[in-house]
């Protein structure tokens, strides 16, 4: 696995998500919510230890459902397939805000601040976000010497990959990469943390990610 | 003289220190509490959840409220002891075996306790038995099941099968949320309440109790 243990400054933390998770849309949070928010980013940068990891596989996808990576059967659904099927290689990622974050959402809860609480809890989305977005960058620098360009990137409990494959994506890593564990539901541990899987191939292509490829109606990150 | 207003406006924009300074000049003049809790503070978070709902207002905003008149209703408390209406009821949440996302679940645990409702919050991952020892426990008048996947919600069926089995079904309410469930799936697994915010959750849990 190539694994990096990162600091937040080597992030690049998109804002207008944050505002998002936090319910603005099409406008911005008031005053008090943005001191609150801009000390829960400068804390965030104090403690955050990122981590991502990802290891390149060769695949196949035998049917409209599946693909095998290194002899083992994952159903992807219909949807992803389609967008990976030119895909010659495949990169299987985690991502994590790592757990000091987590022990900082935690100590606000115990604090009883649930305002903070839920601002950090959007800060956290975004940190594991922007995690994905560096680990996908490292993939496509890799791809990029093997003449090869990569997908957009997909994850188990969307777009029809159902959450428990998430322990078959595991398999393909060491023991807890990053740190993170999954619990008996496939659920990882830190919560702010993120596995999936690019595509690598010759002719395929990033398009603008769209939720309408998604039947997930009730996602809490619909847009 | 307290200028109950002042109290109004501060739970509605959510500010806590001058919510707390009114009530305590309102308790030293001797004002009614309950008359400051009906006629200012609870037609306060009435206006801050109405503008949630029109888009007016945003979580942050619900949740500083609810703050805000926690903090005042914290004083006025002790005062109201032996007076039947000095709780909107008592509610125990969790968010259901397997699944361990509690945020939506603390922001309506929040909203519930800044409302007036004694809240027993179980946090995460909690099974059937958890639940009925907890309303049992606590006698708790409504229960609060939260749930973030399909995968996990399915477990809230077998929390309502373990109360019934528990005979605690004409006992307790039975409220659920979270992003996947909806008033069909409520009904199907026989539960009476269900919401897709903190603030109608507040409402549902106020009905309910006016129903019992």
């Amino acid at each position: 696995m190539n694994s990096f243990q990162l600091q937040l400054n080597d992030l690049t933390l998109n804002r207008q998500e944050i505002y998002l998770n936090l319910g603005y849309i099409g406008t911005v949070p008031d005053e008090r919510v943005i001191k609150i928010l801009d000390g829960i980013i400068n804390r965030a940068y104090e403690i955050c230890r990122p981590q991502v990891g990802y290891v390149l596989c060769k695949g196949e996808l035998p049917d409209r459902y599946h693909i095998q990576l290194n002899g083992l059967s994952m159903k992807i659904g219909r949807i992803i397939h389609g967008y990976l099927n030119s895909s010659s290689q495949f990169g299987v990622f985690v991502a994590t805000a790592g757990k000091e974050f987590d022990d900082y959402l935690h100590w606000l809860k115990q604090s009883g601040d649930i305002v903070s609480e839920f601002i950090a809890d959007a800060v956290g989305s975004e940190i594991a976000e922007a995690s994905v977005r560096y680990v996908t960058h490292k993939i496509a620098e890799d791809a990029a010497t093997k003449g090869l360009l990569i997908t957009n990137s997909y994850s188990p409990g969307y777009c029809g990959w159902h959450v428990r494959e998430q322990k078959q994506l595991f398999s393909l890593f060491p023991n807890e990469p990053c740190g993170i564990k999954l619990n008996d539901s496939c659920l990882m541990h830190p919560v702010k943390s993120v596995s999936g899987m690019v595509g690598l191939g010759e002719s395929v292509e990033l398009t603008p990610y769209s939720c309408n490829i998604c039947g997930l109606q009730t996602c809490y990150k619909r847009k | 003289m307290a200028d109950l207003n002042i109290l109004y406006d501060s739970i509605v924009s959510g500010k806590l220190e001058p919510a707390v300074a009114v009530t305590l000049e309102a308790i030293a003049e001797g004002i009614n509490p309950q008359l400051i809790i009906n006629d200012y503070m609870v037609k306060a978070m009435e206006e801050i959840g109405a503008r949630f709902e029109c888009g007016k207002a945003y979580v942050p905003n619900l949740l500083m409220s609810a703050r805000a008149m926690k903090g005042s209703l914290e004083i006025l408390k002790p005062l109201l002891k032996g007076d039947t209406s000095s709780s909107m009821g008592k509610v125990v949440i969790g968010t259901v075996k397997g699944d361990l996302h509690d945020i939506g679940k603390n922001i309506v645990a929040s909203m519930l306790e800044g409302c007036g409702f004694e809240v027993i919050n179980l946090g995460v991952d909690v099974t059937s038995e958890k639940f009925i020892e907890a309303i049992i426990e606590h006698n708790a008048d409504i229960i609060c099941m939260s749930a973030l996947l399909t995968t996990t919600m399915t477990y809230m069926k077998e929390v309502v099968e373990a109360i019934e089995a528990a005979g605690l079904k004409n006992k307790v309410k039975i409220m659920i949320g979270g992003a996947p469930v909806s008033q069909s799936y409520a009904t199907k697994i026989g539960a009476i309440g269900f919401s897709d915010n903190a603030n109608s959750a507040v409402q549902k849990a106020k009905e309910l109790m006016a129903s019992n």
